[in-house]
């Protein structure tokens, strides 16, 4: 009998890891099961879209025909030899830099301005947001009037100075600011939304810690803690601000139209223009696959510094 | 010489009144605690010294000199927060020598990587990282003058919070609630490190806390506020056996003192209930007095006419003594009696027992509170001889 009952414990023992086994294998189908979802939307709206983009850069197909072809690095290699391309380049990084400069600074600046001052936050923090809410081809015609040669109240302000205004954005010289100024304006609020929230994660304590540590001057409090302090959330505008103007596209379609002469030609407008204008869609699907470089590394570069750096505890 | 004079501070935010003129002479070289309820200015007071905040009306000196208009970086005082407030980028030892490097170093020398070969930068650097490493062996920081603070416990933050306060040789040690962010066990390391601290290094110290136990153990005086005035200034026995106000009775000791509704009768004696406590001169009869009794200072009775009859209600075991709830007949709140463990015990739950105050420790308050002095010969009425016998 006893031998018996140690058969059965036996099997008893055996069995109940291997229950525990079909167990565990159950809940992880299930967990399977409830990812499926999710997972097939990502693929199918996010990375479908973007690998058919890249797929599309090797082939010749033209919008609306039936047929394509794999031509390779075809594509890559017209661009590189192509002027307009490199024009667009240059002229889009010119436009980033100039506006994340612009807009970052300005945006920290308006944003500690604001801060200093209990009275009025919220209307100041409210004007100064408007212009992320405006639409910006509506705002284009507004700012086709405030720069219109003739009659734009700009030359006639700078006229009462002495100074003689141009036609901003017919002058190739001046073309490409007047669009970095527009792009400055729209940025700048949502900057300085940003940084006022970094500003008011700053504990007051430290303002008053390095009051009594000797800085007697608004400068040292800025170097010792505004600025270390707001090393996060600057890293996080930078990249924004990058990604954003690095998808300019509608002032320079209304206001400019890419001219005058390629003065104002940008990374989206040669793609739009290649794409939607001449049909050339495996010829724009490249240029599609660099600006998605640009962002890529955009990206990864605040990913890592956010792991690796900028964060306290 | 580095005494501080507190005259006639007034703070208002708004309308409403934080200080209400405030006097105080701080001795130089002593340990002076604020304490209060929150809300009562002792922060603010502290902060109007610093230079944080500034006064509505009145005027500081630091040391004999009017500081009113002085920023606080040159009033030569300290300050450790409740926070913290250490620079969370900085390392330990940057940390510690901020204040000497933002004194001694022009903005230029200051620079990152280029400032050190400004002539005369390095002579500089050198001069504070001694003193820094000083600082760091007084409070047993060497090995940590690397990390951040994220990497330190709450312990060691404050540590280097006092280092950072220290490496200036400060007029003036300011401390605001210093110890409230730790742990109960590694606030009482603190508490011993920073008496330590006062007494190796001599110079004044105002520390604001709303612990009783801190302004009690710590101080050589203490200052009682409550809702923007000063209520009473004292050493720590001075409070707890002098109370003027029955708020500050209440405020310092712990368990609370007992508060009981006593009347003057016909003859001029004292009663709570049956209970005759005490004789009193110039008081109608009928007259209501606040009879505060500090919990050991309530013993048991066997006379049921030497005492007040009560409930136990429960027991608080505290290893070294025990705590008694009871609750009056008389229709008072409860009492607490602290007795020593070997006595109280056999008192079992639920039964009555009479309880008495000891001799001359019964502190009495009129209806607002005020303290009314006892005469120095009141004594027990009745019979001198009591057979009392614990339990």
């Amino acid at each position: 009998m006893s031998r018996v009952d140690n058969q059965t414990r036996d099997l008893a023992a055996v069995a109940m890891p291997r229950r525990q086994r079909s167990a565990q294998s159950i809940e992880a189908a299930t967990a399977y099961l409830f990812v499926t979802p999710a997972t097939l939307l990502l693929f199918l709206l996010l990375l479908g879209p973007a690998a058919s983009v890249v797929v599309l850069s090797f082939t010749d197909w033209q919008f609306g025909s039936k047929t394509f072809e794999f031509i390779g690095f075809t594509n890559y290699a017209e661009m590189f030899q192509d002027d307009v391309f490199w024009t667009s380049i240059t002229n889009t990084l010119i436009y980033v830099s100039v506006v994340v400069v612009g807009s970052v600074s300005l945006g920290l600046m308006i944003a500690m301005l604001i801060e200093s001052r209990p009275s009025f936050r919220r209307v100041w923090r409210t004007i100064y947001f408007l212009p992320v809410t405006a639409t910006l081809v509506a705002m284009a015609l507004v700012f086709e009037y405030i720069l219109h040669p003739a009659f734009g109240p700009l030359n006639e302000f700078l006229g009462l100075f002495g100074v003689e205004g141009t036609n901003w954005l017919q002058n190739r010289s001046t073309a490409l600011l007047t669009l970095c100024g527009i792009g400055i304006w729209q940025a700048v609020g949502f900057n300085m939304v940003l940084f006022l929230a970094g500003l008011t994660a700053i504990p007051t304590d430290l303002y008053d810690a390095v009051a009594i540590d000797g800085s007697d001057s608004t400068w040292d409090r800025f170097c010792v803690v505004v600025w270390p302090l707001l090393g996060p959330t600057t890293m996080f505008v930078v990249i924004i601000s990058c990604i954003r103007s690095f998808q300019v596209f509608d002032t320079v379609k209304v206001l400019t139209d890419g001219g005058p002469n390629r003065a104002t030609e940008v990374l989206l407008f040669t793609m739009f223009s290649e794409g939607f204008t001449y049909f050339r869609s495996g010829y724009a699907a490249a240029l599609t696959t660099i600006f998605l470089i640009f962002v890529l590394i955009l990206t990864l570069v605040q990913r890592i510094s956010i792991e690796k750096r900028i964060h306290y505890g | 010489m580095s005494g501080v004079t507190i005259n006639s501070i007034e703070k208002s935010f708004d309308q409403q009144k934080i200080l209400k003129n405030v006097d105080l002479e701080i001795v130089d070289g002593e340990f002076l605690t604020l304490i209060g309820p929150s809300g009562c200015g002792k922060t603010t007071l502290l902060r109007i010294i610093a230079g944080l905040e500034r006064q509505t009306a009145g005027s500081i000196q630091i040391g004999g000199q009017v500081v009113d208009e002085l920023a606080p970086s040159r009033r030569d005082v300290a300050m450790v927060f409740q926070s913290y407030a250490l620079y969370p980028h900085m390392t330990v030892r940057e940390n510690i020598g901020l204040p000497l490097t933002i004194r001694r170093l022009n903005f230029f020398r200051r620079f990152p990587v280029i400032g050190r070969f400004i002539p005369g930068a390095r002579a500089i650097m050198r001069e504070i990282e001694n003193e820094i490493q000083t600082v760091a062996a007084t409070l047993g920081l060497e090995n940590l003058l690397d990390r951040k603070p994220r990497q330190l416990s709450g312990g060691q933050r404050q540590r280097v919070a006092v280092g950072r306060a220290l490496v200036r040789h400060p007029k003036v040690f300011l401390l605001d609630e210093p110890l409230s962010n730790l742990d109960a066990a590694l606030r009482v390391q603190m508490r011993a490190e920073i008496i330590e601290l006062h007494k190796r290094i001599g110079v004044t110290f105002i520390y604001v806390t709303h612990d009783q136990v801190e302004a009690m153990t710590m101080s050589d005086r203490v200052v009682v506020m409550m809702e923007g005035d000063i209520i009473q200034v004292g050493t720590p026995a001075e409070l707890y056996e002098n109370p003027r106000f029955v708020r500050v009775a209440t405020f310092i000791g712990s368990p609370k003192i007992n508060i009981l509704d006593g009347i003057v009768l016909d003859d001029g004696s004292l009663a709570i209930g049956d209970y005759v406590v005490d004789r009193l001169v110039g008081h109608p009869a009928g007259t209501k007095i606040q009879v505060c009794i500090r919990p050991e200072n309530i013993e048991v009775s066997k006379d049921q006419h030497r005492g007040f009859r009560c409930i136990l209600q429960r027991h608080e075991y505290l290893g070294s003594e025990l705590y008694l709830f009871l609750k009056p007949d008389s229709g008072d709140e409860n009492v607490i009696m602290r007795a020593p463990i070997d006595q109280a015990r056999k008192i079992e739950n639920s039964e009555i027992i009479y309880v008495r105050a000891k001799e001359k420790r019964v502190l009495l308050f009129d209806q607002d509170g005020r303290r009314i002095e006892q005469n120095t010969d009141n004594k027990q009425i009745g019979p001198s001889e009591q057979h009392y016998v614990a339990g």
